[in-house]
């Protein structure tokens, strides 16, 4: 079991009127080894807040959160930092690569943190030879500003995997996109899946996307449903 | 929803940010609003020291060393109904005997009940040995009521000190008295008829008793005219008063009968109590009293005939109808007395020896030679003992050897014959020459004439005397009344504008401020990008936008200049404070009070408001430029965006031209070895700093481009973000460093000295002592004479000492000690020839008609009858005259006349400020009773320095000597520059304090735009340590650059500066607390960032 949420409820408080404004209501996700799963539903919906809850980067007003089998409510900030650098990898919407750094850089961003020479060693490999799966060896060295969106996405998608995460997270990682470049980038996560290891969650209005994940849970109203499959 | 409804909703909304931007204004207009306040309080505490120096005297009339009747004050009076009072005053030492204290130069002011009613709160007159001291007076020798004071009072009298054959006084009378009252500011404690806002040390004396001790009797030489408020702006009034008033006594004129009337029976004589009559009186006498006869009586050393000789007579010296002959050029008469006495007859050739007097009562004996003509006997008339003037300190003496001439006389040469014609005939003159030889052989600066005489029987006396003071204008004998009080509110009025000097001083805090506005202004324009996007969206017009932006920014102006004008009042309290107690050296005094001008709080405001709105304004159009539909986008930033080809060469350039150029000009300095350079040095640290930029700037596009290390460490990502905001990072360096280096800077350009004043091209003109006296030296004391009436050559330590005594004239002080605006300044005399031999002085313009290389030359010609030329230093013409080299001063001459001193040179900083600086010689012609010396140059050894100061001013001692290096002198001058470069230090600190403060605005700016990259570190697994200190780092390499920055570029100026001249704790106080304040706002605005939730930067809704 990579991650799992029990019963999360997530509320914020409505400033002065002291009401609770419900995002998610006891939900419950398992998400297992090399899974692969698409979470849908309208705007405003939590699907963000859902996908940060897993990824660490929220906290649930209630309920449980478990990645790699520990409880994320045990740990402190600097070892959820940890698991979010070595476990789990991020893609957005935007692919907020950062302008002063090239391809490359970027794409090595996250292993910074990494102390292990070693490690590092093996990370560069790795982003190499990922590079060279998306298609972006050409570019390497160019600032993102020189990129196009869709590469800018790819490299992002490299970024997120340069750690070899067991969990990838992406939130509408092809809301940016045209269909050309989502289609590919859809193609990319879907394979990636399969080839990497690797667990997969999107959140994504984007059905086409979604057909090429394993699950399909809709949430509406805070509670989230099973759909079966297309 | 209305547009004012809007702008209230933006407002409100926006809060917290318009607080922050209405805070920035409210600085920039507490600046402005209380530097100019600072102006008002100044000029208003300036105009209230008039007050206090005046209290209701309106015109005065000081004639100084001229005395006239203190009865013309009730005459006056009377005439006027306005309050006159006279006023006898004297220089002199007050001493505390019983404590052992002095003050070697006080005001001694002989007052009477008339003088008290003058003032608003009226203290009794002093009576006989009584005292009135003003407070300073009491403060300085620990007097209080009830305490005996001794007084050295400045002898003074009727006959100029320095003109011949007037004995010398004794310099000073001394009398104790007991102090019967303590006045202060608002009584009479600040009487004083000269424009300084510094406390004058006042003693009050019975008019009475002073006139009696010093042998003037119901003489005054001052007089003062009340008047109400509205009185004092013409001086055609009490002048015409005083014309209509005065006496022939009042311009020292007697008639009378001769003093042997029975031998110059019928005979009235005109005489002055100064002896000599100058050419002016003389004409008048002439042409009122036709006929009369001029006559001119000198005291000759020896008249010889071969080897016979005889000492020490009378010669008289006259014409046709009183000589009854007509003597040639070269013809005397003389006396049986004098025929007998060396054998001589007419034909024989006579040789008369006698002295001419100099400055400083120097003598020069010279010598004529007579062919006697005629030989008369007691009978004839000539033989009148009233023909010798009278000559204090002979006219009474019982024999000859009582005689005190003023000059030498030996006494051996007196034999028994001589003591008896004395005893018989007294000055009865022994021969008498033509008016025109005498004329010739002994005229002198101060007359040739000693009488007038005319026929009393055919005279209608009052009719003569009415005639003659019609003839004559009181100015010609000093008798003038000046519109003190509007002089004093003028002077006041003109003063050092302190509004415009501490505008200056604040400019630094008033630029911070304003960056500070613009930084906030700006961050919240950006912020609202989007905002101003969708509002183009749905329609609105570019410049409605721009109206809502505008309007905001006009409501938070106003508000925040509002706030900030009354703020001002505070910043003017601060500033008042300072220049009240630790600022004092600027202003020489601490009575500044707090004056607010509603029209000044006003324009304050205004013009807060203004810069505002234009700063506001600007940051609008900069951000709102751009076409509407790039605004809803955000934008990517190009890292090296504006590093082009062209661009980086000019950097390359400027980067290594003035890095370049600036080490060669410090390599210059230390291989010329001619010493510091403060100027190259400021040049030479001033091009490290665009250089200094230039290469950050450098170093920055080539960590944008460069690759590095594939994995960048956290000293990389500061590196590359500093690159990417790299125009950001350069303002904020340049800011900082040019702060720092303007501080450092200032406080090492305080003005000092670098062991070189002792040259003659320095202030001093390398002389190493200033010694100022109290009470005038009469003497040469380069003379044999002169130093054996100090003792100076019964002193070792002063063998080779040599003194250049000047001539002053009293004036007002121009130096930048004096506040007030001045026009006439006290002129020195100096040897001008001298200086011009040892090219002494260094001078910061001249005249076209000065020679460059001779400049001292030009001051010895008189440039017209009426203009002599004068040298100033450049901060007197500059700012206590407010003129420039080329322009003329106005004075009035001894005889009333308008003299002008043509400015013809600005001497840099010297030993003279204060002071306008002519020539001795001409001085002298234009005021020809200037007697005595009371400074004097002093050229010594340095190595006996203080042993001469000691042995100088013990011996001087009841002259009130006070002997200073001259080193020192110009350190005194300094005080007020480095007080105001202290000034300039602090609010420099200040303004550099509010740059860091923008610092953590642009750290915060930086950071609102970079949630996102902020949030992704977070996301990406970074922990938030880490992310902290990147952001730590970054803004204290901006911080740390801009200090170091500042601080090398202020290095080759520190080199050369003495290191006790530098003020190092105020330097590295106020380097402390821009570190410690700019590491606060970086440490706390990072800590509360990263407090925040870092997700909503990554998200997009």
């Amino acid at each position: 079991m990579l991650a799992e949420l029990q019963n999360i409820t997530k509320y914020y408080e409505q400033p002065g009127s002291g009401t609770r404004n419900i995002v998610l209501n006891k939900v419950s996700l398992t998400i297992g080894e090399k899974e692969s799963v698409a979470i849908v539903g309208p705007s405003g919906s939590g699907k963000s807040t859902l996908l940060n809850i897993l990824g660490t980067l929220d906290r649930p007003s209630a309920g449980k959160a478990f990645v790699g089998g520990t409880e994320v409510e045990t740990l402190d900030d600097r070892r959820l930092a940890d698991i979010r650098n070595q476990f789990i990898g991020f893609v957005f919407q935007l692919h907020h690569l950062l302008p002063q750094l090239t391809l490359i850089e970027n794409i090595l961003l996250p292993a910074i943190p990494v102390r292990d020479k070693s490690l590092r060693k093996i990370t560069i490999e790795r982003a190499h030879h990922l590079i060279e799966r998306v298609g972006l060896s050409r570019q390497i060295n160019q600032l993102p500003i020189q990129l196009s969106v869709g590469e800018c996405q790819r490299a992002a998608v490299v970024r997120a995997l340069v750690n070899q995460p067991r969990l990838l997270l992406a939130d509408e990682p092809t809301g940016s996109l045209d269909a050309h470049n989502a289609g590919q980038l859809s193609q990319l996560l879907g394979d990636l899946n399969r080839e990497q290891d690797l667990a997969v969650v999107v959140v994504t209005h984007s059905m086409d996307l979604a057909s090429r994940m394993g699950k399909i849970y809709q949430l509406t109203s805070g509670e989230l449903h099973l759909m079966s499959p297309l | 929803m209305t547009w004012p409804r809007l702008i209230f909703r933006n407002l409100l909304y926006h809060r917290r940010q318009y607080l922050a931007v209405l805070a920035g204004v409210l600085i920039s207009t507490m600046v402005l609003t209380g530097a100019l306040t600072v102006g008002d309080s100044v000029r208003f505490s300036l105009q209230r020291v008039t007050e206090m120096r005046l209290g209701k005297i309106r015109y005065a009339l000081q004639t100084n060393d001229r005395f006239f009747s203190e009865d013309l004050a009730n005459t006056m009076s009377r005439r006027s109904n306005m309050p006159v009072a006279p006023v006898l005053q004297s220089g002199g030492i007050a001493v505390n005997s019983d404590r052992n204290q002095r003050i070697n130069h006080v005001e001694v002011n002989g007052i009477d009940g008339r003088f008290c009613k003058l003032w608003d709160q009226e203290l009794p007159a002093p009576g006989a040995d009584e005292a009135i001291v003003s407070s300073n007076v009491a403060e300085k020798l620990n007097l209080k009521v009830g305490d005996d004071l001794l007084l050295r009072i400045q002898n003074l009298g009727k006959a100029p000190s320095t003109a011949p054959f007037v004995s010398e006084k004794l310099p000073s009378v001394s009398i104790r008295v007991k102090v019967s009252a303590i006045a202060n500011d608002l009584q009479m404690g600040r009487f004083s008829l000269k424009n300084n806002q510094a406390a004058p040390c006042n003693v009050f004396i019975s008019l009475k008793q002073l006139a009696s001790v010093l042998h003037l009797a119901g003489y005054a030489n001052m007089l003062l005219v009340a008047g109400d408020a509205g009185a004092g702006t013409h001086t055609e009034m009490p002048d015409s008063i005083l014309k209509a008033c005065w006496k022939p006594a009042d311009a020292g004129l007697s008639f009378g009968h001769p003093v042997f009337g029975g031998v110059a029976a019928g005979k009235y004589e005109i005489t002055t109590d100064r002896i000599f009559f100058d050419e002016k009186t003389a004409n008048a006498v002439k042409a009122a009293i036709p006929g009369c006869e001029a006559i001119f009586t000198y005291l000759v050393n020896s008249i010889s005939y071969k080897e016979k000789s005889t000492p020490y007579s009378f010669v008289t010296a006259a014409n046709e109808p009183f000589l009854k002959q007509t003597l040639g050029n070269r013809e005397l008469m003389i006396n049986d007395w004098l025929a007998q006495d060396l054998g001589a007859r007419p034909g024989d050739s006579l040789m008369l020896r006698y002295f001419l007097m100099g400055p400083l009562r120097s003598l020069r004996e010279d010598s004529t030679r007579f062919m006697v003509k005629s030989v008369f006997g007691a009978g004839t008339g000539l033989s009148d003992p009233g023909l010798m003037p009278d000559f204090p300190g002979m006219s009474e003496a019982g024999n000859c050897r009582d005689w005190e001439t003023g000059a030498p006389v030996n006494l051996k040469k007196i034999r028994d014959k001589d003591e008896l014609y004395w005893k018989n005939f007294r000055g009865t003159p022994k021969a008498f020459i033509s008016m025109e030889a005498g004329k010739q052989i002994w005229g002198n600066r101060f007359g040739n004439y000693t009488a007038f005489r005319f026929n009393a029987l055919e005279t209608d006396l009052p009719a003569v005397e009415k005639s003659l003071m019609q003839r004559l204008a009181p100015a010609q004998f000093g008798l003038f009344f000046r519109p003190v009080y509007v002089e004093g509110q003028l002077a006041a009025k003109k003063s050092t504008d302190f509004g415009e000097l501490f505008l200056s001083l604040s400019f630094f805090l008033l630029i911070s401020a304003l960056l500070l506005t613009a930084m906030l202004f700006s961050l919240l324009a950006r912020k609202r990008m989007a905002e101003t996007g969708l509002l183009s969206a749905i329609g609105f017009r570019k410049h409605r936008i721009l109206g809502i932006l505008a309007g905001e920014a006009f409501v938070v102006a106003f508000a925040g200049a509002f706030a900030g004008a009354f703020a001002g009042i505070l910043y003017n309290y601060l500033l008042i404070l300072g220049l009240n107690t630790i600022w004092q050296g600027a202003v020489n005094a601490s009575l500044l009070v707090i004056k607010i001008n509603p029209a000044t709080l006003f324009a304050g405001a205004a013009s807060g408001v203004i810069t505002s709105v234009i700063v506001l304004l600007f940051i609008l159009w900069k951000n709102l430029r751009n076409p509407l539909s790039m605004l809803v986008k955000s934008k990517s930033i190009m890292p090296g965006a504006g590093s082009g080809k062209v661009n980086t060469i000019f950097n390359d350039v400027i980067a290594f031209f003035s890095t370049g150029a600036s080490m060669t000009l410090i390599a210059w300095m230390l291989l010329r070895g001619r010493g510091p350079d403060s100027m190259l040095s400021l040049v030479a640290g001033g091009l490290l700093l665009p250089g200094g930029w230039s290469l950050l700037n450098l170093f920055l596009i080539r960590s944008s481009v460069n690759p590095g290390s594939l994995i960048p460490g956290i000293g990389q990502l500061t590196i590359k973000n500093l690159a990417l905001y790299r125009s950001r990072t350069i303002s904020a360096v340049a800011l900082l460093s040019l702060g720092i280096f303007t501080i450092i800077i200032t406080g090492a350009n305080r003005k000092t000295f670098y062991g070189l004043e002792t040259t003659r091209d320095s202030g001093t003109g390398g002389f190493l002592l200033w010694g100022e006296s109290s009470l005038p030296v009469m003497n040469d004391l380069n003379t044999a004479l002169g130093a054996s009436a100090f003792g100076l050559n019964d002193e070792p330590v002063l063998k080779t000492v040599r003194y250049h005594q000047l001539a002053r004239l009293d004036g007002d002080d121009a130096s930048c000690l004096n506040l007030n605006q001045v026009s006439r300044p006290g002129m020195l005399g100096v040897p001008a020839s001298l200086f011009n031999r040892l090219d002494a002085f260094s001078f910061t313009a001249l005249d076209p008609s000065a020679d460059p290389s001779h400049p001292w030359k030009a001051l010895s010609a008189c440039l017209a009858p009426d203009v002599i030329p004068g040298f100033a230093d450049q901060t007197v013409i500059t700012y206590g005259l407010q003129k420039s080299v080329g322009d003329t001063l106005l004075y009035v001459d001894e005889s009333g006349k308008n003299l002008k001193i043509k400015l013809i040179g600005a001497l840099d900083n010297s030993v003279f400020q204060g002071n306008i600086v002519v020539s001795d010689s001409l001085l002298r012609v234009f005021y020809p009773s200037m007697g005595g010396s009371r400074i004097m140059l002093i050229e010594a050894p340095a190595n006996r320095q203080d042993s001469i100061i000691q042995r100088l001013e013990s011996l001087f001692k009841d002259y009130g000597m006070m002997v200073t290096p001259a080193s020192a002198r110009l350190a005194s001058f300094n005080t007020v520059e480095n007080t105001y470069l202290s000034v300039f230090m602090l609010l420099g600190g200040l303004g550099v304090m509010i740059g860091t403060i923008g610092l953590g605005i642009v750290l915060l700016r930086n950071i609102t735009q970079r949630t996102r990259e902020l949030a992704l570190y977070v996301a990406l697994g970074f922990p938030r340590e880490f992310v902290f200190k990147l952001i730590l780092k970054e803004h204290l390499v901006i911080l740390l650059s801009g200090l170091v920055l500042g601080l090398i570029a202020a290095t080759p100026v520190l080199l050369i500066t003495p290191v006790h001249a530098v003020p190092w704790m105020l330097i590295s106080g106020i380097l402390m607390v821009v570190l410690i304040n700019g590491f606060l706002w970086i440490y706390f605005s990072a800590k509360k960032i990263l407090s925040e939730n870092p997700l909503t930067g990554l998200r997009e809704e």
